[in-house]
């Protein structure tokens, strides 16, 4: 297929295949069957709270704009679920991954904000690049002494081109890749895991 | 930047794990890069002018983001990878009990327990991340191919892309006005993706599909 050939039909995928003037809403999340070990899951099982963040985006409209051929933003792209609660469910899958356990009443408290979730196109003269931006800062908080265990921010990103400017599903795609790197960022934390080793025992419930 | 092949043998207990030997090559690295006019081009030339005008627009918009590159590259330490990926990922290795050392090539290891990585660095530098707000951050892009024998490592049986971005977004006017922290930016994403590669590898290399 000739460069030109392929310009067209990015240009045509951005802004025509796809409705380039309908928003756009995408279903997401970490999918069940993915599992990453790491350093988190060194620690002894723990019980956490449900993860509870705050959405901090600077802008909390969209996760996205849609594009045409020439760059300029058509329309939105959204979360059919809100994307702090997508994002609490990546962080609670990431302390299930290491083997711990999230339940009401947990030991400890995750709380935090949600400081990006963003899809981008980078659109090029021979091919379409879609990039996926999650970003969250978290804190680890003894429910007990309220004691803060851990603080950090973490993050997930994914890349993949294409030669066209592909559809929904694969933008469900990569924004579901950068939720999953979010969670090995968390799994994978050396300093969240020695944090957690370090924790002093509960003293005992608070009168 | 010339080729640069290392070959880190580690042996070592992984946790719970048999004793492991892993060879790591990082492949030839790339140069220090800015994409900036790249990331926000549009196909105006070739709506004018068609094939021709995409050509052209296309070496304009290289031509622009090079300048911009000569700009920064002067903070950049040339041996940056060295100095944080490759020491970063010896130092997690060896957080976690590995023995390090380095051969300049994979060689067929005679332990069954032998695990191959080799890092493919495909850019790195300074990138648009926000086409809305035309901020820009540090990012890392590259491949990982790894197997238990030699010979899953020549046919790619396994393979992961990395694509990481630093925390701090800025203009592109902001990072020029003030680059001295360039350096410690990308070394410290390097470094972040060096120790996440390794503790992938410690905790996952039983399944190496896995991610």
């Amino acid at each position: 297929m000739s460069r030109l050939a392929i310009l067209l039909l990015t240009s045509m995928s951005l802004g025509l295949a796809g409705c380039a003037f309908t928003p756009a809403t995408l279903d997401l999340g970490v999918s069940s069957e993915v599992h990453v070990a790491g350093p988190l899951g060194d620690v002894s099982p723990l019980r956490f709270s449900p993860p509870q963040l705050e959405d901090a985006r600077l802008d909390r409209t969209r996760i996205g704009h849609k594009k045409n051929g020439y760059g300029e933003n058509t329309a939105d792209i959204s979360s059919a679920q809100p994307v702090a609660q997508v994002v609490e469910t990546a962080v609670a899958k990431a302390l299930v991954d290491g083997r711990h356990s999230v339940v009401t009443d947990g030991d400890i408290r995750v709380s935090g904000t949600v400081n990006r979730f963003w899809f981008e196109f980078d659109s090029n003269f021979w091919s379409v690049g879609f990039i996926g931006d999650v970003r969250c800062s978290l804190e680890f908080i003894d429910a007990s002494t309220g004691r803060l265990i851990h603080k950090a921010d973490y993050s997930g990103s994914y890349a993949m081109q294409k030669a066209t400017g592909g559809l929904e599903k694969t933008w469900t795609v990569v924004l579901n890749k950068a939720l999953e790197r979010l969670v090995e960022a968390i799994v994978l934390d050396d300093e969240l895991a020695a944090a957690l080793k370090e924790r002093a025992p509960p003293t005992g419930p608070s009168l | 930047m010339a080729p640069l092949w290392l070959t880190l043998l580690f042996t070592a207990v992984a946790a719970s794990k048999e004793p492991l030997t892993v060879h790591i090559a990082l492949s030839q690295t790339p140069d220090f890069d800015v994409v900036h006019h790249r990331a926000t081009s549009n196909a105006i030339g070739v709506a004018l002018f068609g094939a021709i005008g995409a050509g052209v627009q296309a070496s304009v918009e290289h031509a622009r983001d090079v300048a911009k590159r000569d700009q920064l590259r002067p903070y950049v330490s040339e041996g940056i990878w060295d100095e944080a990926f490759v020491a970063a990922l010896e130092e997690t290795f060896a957080q976690k009990g590995f023995t390090v050392r380095e051969s300049p090539a994979p060689k067929e290891d005679a332990a069954n327990s032998a695990l191959y990585l080799v890092v493919r660095p495909h850019s790195f530098g300074i990138r648009v991340v926000d086409t809305t707000t035309v901020y820009v951050s540090t990012y890392v892009q590259f491949e990982v191919t790894y197997g238990r024998e030699l010979g899953e490592l020549r046919r790619n049986a396994f393979e992961d892309s990395y694509y990481m971005t630093g925390d701090r977004q800025v203009s592109y006017a902001d990072l020029l006005a003030d680059p001295g922290e360039l350096n410690d930016d990308l070394a410290n994403l390097l470094s972040q993706a060096a120790r996440r590669v390794a503790n992938k590898l410690i905790y996952n290399s039983e399944q190496p599909g896995a991610g």
